[in-house]
């Protein structure tokens, strides 16, 4: 309920801005709505938007699975993290731009590149956190599962995993709205579809309209994502927090 | 089956450089039956001894000579479960292969069946000291750890408790080790006490229980105790 009050509220202001600025610069929601429509019914919205989920969904898997395995790595064996500390400091200061562009001209306009680029820019804080979340493992907890001959595969399972699973969490979703970002620069840059290139196009003809119908399709498929996916999953990693409160 | 321990000495170096030493010679066997108490003060050095008893301490001189066989079952100070597994799991986590009687009964011994679905954080600490005495059982150890397990807890509690583990430890056979600070839990459930100097730690004085632990009268333990008690342990 509080919900739609404050989505109305939001309608709400932009039409008002809309009246105040002019319709040229901020197309009133009917318009825009108007656009929404015309490009769902050509399927050019569904076609865009899940050439973006796609890349946005590899992307985002390689970089968590490539991120966690590196991460958990340098925060259990001191070696790892002297040798790939470097790197990371390097790689988490490096401008998504610079990462894409250099993509695009070593690997050609590709999909490979488009991915492979937005991969390395969510890499490093994947590392980060799991690197912390290691180094936060329970001594104590080891120590216990040694004693009680836990296997490797059961002790990671119900010891070490668990234990990182908020660190996990964080990581995801910290990683998710980074990814969001950044694939769209990735698509405006050298994709000929997805979410991204169609507001590209939309800036060059100045179309307003079209440009807001991607952007807030775009976003309500964030929303629907974060709520549906990442929200439920969060509350059930802690759900033995919540009953222990 | 026996344990032998002959250690002759542990020290660590501290984060400011200097050398530890926190046990001496420590030379014992416990066999296969017997319950061996642990009597030492606070901070003497017990608990690296157990690490090293437990093999998760390897950096020491000497040896320990455990069968390999031997299963090992370990009630640590804190009662060390897992927050995110029920009761029930952190006990079948431990221990596999265990039979659902047997744990029906161990539960049922300990009072633990109205918990078996809670998680760790709903429980107090004397309801999570049993589930880690229930997981040390569960596992039907040869070799068992008791880690001062009544520690912090009041006195009926501690009673009660120490009951049940008497009855739990009188059921096996096995090699049962307890560390303890407290004369009567001592005296109670051990048949042999070995007093531990402060650190660096090392026997000062054996005493062995000749009388079979259920047949001990209050009488023979309230003299023990203040015989025990009188013993000049810091002149040994």
């Amino acid at each position: 309920m509080l919900r739609l009050l404050s989505f109305a509220l939001f309608i709400a202001t932009w039409w008002i801005a809309s009246l105040l600025i002019g319709d040229a610069k901020l197309p009133p929601p009917p318009v825009v709505l108007a656009a929404m429509m015309a490009e769902a019914k050509s399927g050019a919205l569904f076609l865009n938007l899940g050439a973006t989920l796609a890349r946005v969904a590899l992307a985002f898997t390689l970089a968590m699975a490539l991120g966690s395995a590196i991460g958990y790595l340098m925060g259990r064996v001191r070696l790892a993290n002297r040798l790939g500390d470097p790197w990371l400091i390097l790689l988490l200061n490096l401008p998504a731009l610079v990462v894409i562009v250099l993509a695009y001209i070593w690997a050609g306009l590709t999909e490979v590149a488009a991915i492979f680029a937005i991969a390395i820019n969510k890499l490093p804080t994947a590392v980060v956190t799991l690197r912390e979340g290691a180094r936060a493992l329970d001594p104590a907890l080891d120590e216990m599962a040694t004693v009680f001959a836990f296997s490797r595969g059961r002790a990671f399972r119900h010891v070490v995993l668990p234990q990182l699973a908020p660190y996990i969490a964080a990581a995801a979703r910290s990683g998710l709205s980074l990814v969001w970002k950044i694939v769209l620069v990735a698509e405006l840059l050298g994709r000929p579809n997805g979410v991204g290139f169609e507001i590209g196009v939309a800036f060059q003809l100045f179309d307003i309209p079209l440009l807001l119908a991607y952007s807030l399709s775009f976003a309500a498929v964030v929303l629907v994502i974060e709520t549906l996916l990442v929200q439920p999953f969060e509350t059930r990693l802690s759900r033995w927090r919540l009953r222990a409160a | 089956m026996q344990l032998d321990v002959d250690i002759k000495g542990k020290s660590f170096d501290s984060a400011a450089g200097k050398r530890h030493d926190v046990l001496d010679q420590i030379a014992f066997t416990l066999n296969e039956g017997e319950v061996a108490v642990m009597f030492g003060p606070s901070g003497c050095g017990k608990s690296t001894l157990l690490k090293i008893l437990a093999g998760l301490d390897r950096n020491y001189q000497g040896r320990v000579v455990r069968p390999i066989s031997a299963r090992l079952g370990m009630v640590f100070q804190e009662p060390r479960l897992l927050p995110w597994r029920s009761v029930e799991d952190n006990v079948r986590l431990a221990a596999p292969n265990v039979a659902d009687d047997t744990l029906s009964t161990l539960f049922e011994v300990l009072e633990l069946g109205a918990h078996r679905s809670h998680f760790p954080g709903e429980l107090s600490l004397g309801l999570a000291r049993r589930v880690a005495l229930a997981r040390a059982f569960a596992v039907e150890p040869d070799f068992l750890i008791l880690d001062e397990p009544l520690a912090s807890l009041d006195n009926a509690l501690a009673g009660r408790l120490r009951d049940q583990i008497a009855a739990l430890v009188a059921n096996r056979t096995m090699m049962t080790l307890l560390v303890t600070h407290d004369l009567d839990e001592a005296v109670r459930l051990g048949d042999r006490l070995l007093f531990l100097s402060p650190r660096p730690a090392r026997i000062l004085h054996v005493e062995t229980i000749a009388t079979p632990r259920a047949a001990r009268s209050e009488q023979e333990i309230e003299a023990l105790k203040s015989r025990l008690s009188r013993l000049d342990l810091a002149n040994m």
